[in-house]
């Protein structure tokens, strides 16, 4: 129905009337709602829930505790008395000599010492083929105290009891973060007792100002000649950087030892 | 649905940039996914460090490679890049500014972590990190540049 021009305008006529006299580009009509704070803007509640996010997963692939009171992991390995010489495993005559050098905290060497030292003793080391002559150094200790240097000493303390490799074995399987204060002094002094050294000697020999200059003169030298790196088998004076390949080592120490002994054919064990 | 008017970065769409950086990233993840998988570290050429830090118990998470998160995050940054720069959608954008965000905080925790735990970087480790960095900034300054302009459904921007 059409509306007389003399009769006046409702509110709502009004409004629709001047909307339509409105330019195109402004007829958006305006928003109803007031501007939304800066913290509700969807880039801010983006970032602040991947921050979260973020942080979760830090949280969730922070590596866990090592073992604490609860004990310490059994190695599997046992070393006879007779092949255990301080610092030296395997047989003072044997053809083929491996040194050695590792850093308690290093996580490489932990693989090397679980994955291949066992099979290496059982296949090279008793039979006579090999002597291994543990080198340790100690150079990714941050901070004091220096806990590679503590581990060293540790080592170098229960080698002179000839419990080297008991607590060598013991502190790979039970290796904690590097640097992260999880090699305590009490850590330490307990897989000393479960590497079965005399406890009141060792302790009296970590006391001792003699033995971490030693294996910091020690770390200094492997540096000085090349061993920047660990663990690194010298083998017969080949340098062997990383953690080996077991069959390539194994084939290494049996031509070795052929070389060493060629009038015995060398039936090195298989 | 927002859809935002996307102004381009050297002549291209951002999220083809993104897109290529994501592949580069994906790439890298999967070479040290595949030689991790196999009990093998990967190989740094005359820089040392990756050897260190991929038998590093901070190179897992729940037993799996750190790398293989990588591979999953990158697939995921890709099929977002790909996906906003068909639609412009700008919740595809949001989305892979988060993910990359939280990317970015994890690596900077593992860089940190490489550097004064384990003393030690992996420059495979470091090259995912730069290229997720890269993608963070560039999904950030396209936001910073233009917020979405068209509100309607169906409209592109």
């Amino acid at each position: 129905m059409a509306r007389r021009n003399d009769t006046p305008l409702t509110r709502r006529e009004r409004r629709a009337q001047a909307r339509l006299e409105r330019p195109a580009g402004q007829r958006q009509r305006p928003s109803r709602h007031a501007p939304r704070p800066v913290w509700q803007s969807p880039v801010v509640l983006v970032t602040g829930a991947a921050v979260l996010i973020g942080i979760a997963i830090i949280a969730f692939a922070r590596p866990p505790e090592p073992p604490g009171g609860a004990g310490l992991i059994g190695p599997p390995t046992t070393y006879a008395a007779d092949l255990v010489d301080g610092e030296d495993l395997g047989s003072a005559t044997a053809p083929v000599v491996i040194e050695l050098y590792s850093d308690f905290q290093c996580p490489a060497c932990k693989l090397f010492a679980t994955a291949q030292l066992q099979r290496l003793t059982t296949e090279f080391v008793v039979p006579g083929t090999v002597r291994i002559e543990a080198r340790d150094i100690a150079f990714l200790g941050r901070g004091s105290p220096d806990e590679s240097l503590e581990l060293a000493a540790g080592a170098a303390c229960a080698a002179e009891q000839d419990r080297y490799w008991q607590f060598h074995d013991l502190i790979f399987w039970n290796q904690g973060r590097e640097n992260f204060g999880d090699h305590s002094a009490e850590f330490i002094g307990r897989v000393a007792d479960a590497a079965g050294v005399d406890r009141a000697a060792w302790d009296a020999c970590m006391a001792r100002a003699d033995v971490r200059p030693a294996l910091q003169a020690a770390t200094t030298a492997a540096l000085g000649a090349g061993i920047n790196s660990t663990p690194t088998l010298v083998v017969n004076g080949q340098p062997v950087v990383g953690v080996p390949d077991y069959d390539q080592l194994a084939d290494l120490i049996r031509q070795l030892a052929a070389a060493a002994s060629p009038a015995a054919g060398s039936p090195a064990p298989q | 649905m927002r859809r935002s008017s996307v102004r381009p970065i050297l002549g291209v769409h951002p999220a083809l940039i993104l897109a290529v950086l994501d592949v580069i990233g994906l790439a890298i993840a999967a070479y040290l996914s595949v030689v991790e998988l196999q009990g093998g570290v990967p190989v740094c050429g005359p820089v040392k460090g990756c050897e260190e830090v991929a038998l590093s118990e901070y190179s897992r998470i729940g037993g799996i490679p750190v790398a293989v998160f990588g591979v999953g995050l990158s697939l995921l940054l890709l099929t977002l890049a790909l996906a906003w720069w068909r639609t412009n959608l700008y919740a595809l954008l949001l989305a892979h500014y988060g993910l990359s965000l939280a990317g970015v905080i994890f690596e900077a925790y593992f860089i940190y972590v490489q550097v004064f735990v384990i003393g030690a970087v992996c420059i495979w480790c470091a090259s995912y990190g730069i290229s997720l960095i890269a993608r963070f900034v560039i999904a950030l300054i396209v936001w910073l540049r233009g917020s979405p302009t068209v509100l309607e459904p169906g409209v592109s921007g």
